[in-house]
């Protein structure tokens, strides 16, 4: 079962260090020392985790790229799931 | 009252060991070879070590105490917490304070003391690269890589082509006329290292191979390849906020390279063309 919800706004949790460089995001993965560099997708909707709710989200990211809305619906889930597991982002209002 | 011991001077910084306990003997030739007073210039900032308990000297290449370090920012305090070790640094205006506690023989003072200068740096445009340095011609090129990757060889092998400027550490400072090179006498048992900085003409990344060529690497590879290189602790989001956006800053003003190199200098007419200045676009050769 998800735990990401389309009506819930994301955010990157407190603290974490990212940087866009050349329209990619670099992100410093917190207690591990690795780096997570996101492709185009993933930047845009990392650029897009601003607390809006996800929906809103994902229907911007949707303008700027050719892809189903489906198959977007479904990466960007999986996308999330992750980096919510490993503490990148955080529910808006738990900011 | 505590015993002062000697310093050193690592770039901008004195380093000054201080060791308030009788029963600690320490050596501390045997973790900085060539530890001797170097200081001519004003002093920026003080780095003062002290240390209880009875450190293990000779500890460098037996383990990373600090791989898996846990770092505490409170203000101006930073608490470290690792297998043996136990720090806690103060960063006062112009002066580090720091306090270690070191029970196991496995855990080199050498740490403490990288880890003193790692959260010195914190404040200021300043990142230690675990990186070699080739002076040439006022300036220094800046080889980085993995242990094994070839540093030494390159800043040693030099055959009449320039100076060693560092063998194993180099802290690179960001300044109003641009990015400059500080040697550090940091795993130099041959006491090769240079104290006077230089403006850095390159960066480049070490792979061996049986064919020499020099690849420019683009700004987000330059910086991820930076970041790879750090001899830092970017174990806290301070630290990784700081480090990354500088990293950011030097690949943007200084050139980048992937140097695919055999163990021999003959690289050294490829890399000395001329350059351009960063990594935006890249830059051709």
């Amino acid at each position: 079962m998800t735990s990401i919800q389309l009506e819930v706004g994301y955010v990157p949790a407190r603290g974490i260090a990212f940087r866009e460089i050349e329209e990619r995001f670099v992100i410093v993965h917190p207690g591990e020392n690795r780096l997570l560099t996101l492709n185009e997708t993933g930047s845009a909707l990392w650029r897009c985790l601003d607390g809006r709710p996800l929906r809103a989200a994902l229907d911007a990211v949707l303008k700027d790229f050719d892809v189903e809305a489906e198959a977007l619906h479904r990466d960007v889930v999986a996308f999330l799931e992750r980096m919510l597991a490993e503490g990148l982002i955080v529910e808006a209002d738990q900011s | 009252m505590a015993k002062l011991l000697r310093r050193l001077s690592i770039g901008p910084f004195s380093l000054v060991l201080d060791s308030p306990g009788e029963s600690v003997s320490l050596d501390w030739g045997s973790i900085l070879p060539g530890w001797q007073d170097v200081s001519k210039a004003p002093i920026e900032e003080a780095i003062v070590v002290r240390v209880t308990g009875t450190p293990g000297l000779d500890c460098e290449g037996s383990g990373n105490p600090a791989s898996n370090l846990l770092m505490t920012v409170l203000g101006d305090e930073v608490v470290v917490r690792a297998n043996g070790i136990r720090g806690h640094i103060v960063l006062d205006q112009g002066t580090t304070s720091a306090d270690f506690e070191l029970s196991s023989p496995a855990i080199s003072l050498w740490a403490a003391l990288r880890l003193s200068l790692t959260c010195a740096t914190l404040r200021r445009p300043l990142l230690l690269l675990h990186a070699s340095g080739v002076r040439l011609e006022g300036r220094v090129f800046i080889f980085l890589g993995p242990s094994g990757a070839g540093k030494t060889t390159v800043a040693t092998a030099l055959k009449g082509t320039g100076h060693t400027f560092s063998l194993d550490r180099v802290l690179v400072e960001q300044t109003n006329t641009g990015w400059i090179g500080h040697g550090t006498p940091l795993s130099d048992p041959e006491h090769l290292w240079c104290a006077e900085p230089a403006p850095i003409a390159g960066l480049f990344f070490l792979e061996q191979s049986d064919s020499i060529s020099l690849r420019p690497l683009g700004l987000l590879e330059a910086t991820r390849s930076v970041m790879t290189c750090l001899s830092t602790y970017p174990r806290h989001p301070a630290f990784d906020g700081h480090c990354l956006a500088l990293a950011t800053e030097l690949c943007k003003s200084v050139p980048a390279f992937s140097l695919a190199f055999r163990r021999d200098d003959q690289f050294w007419p490829l890399i000395l063309r001329p350059h351009g200045q960063g990594n935006q676009g890249g830059v051709s050769t």
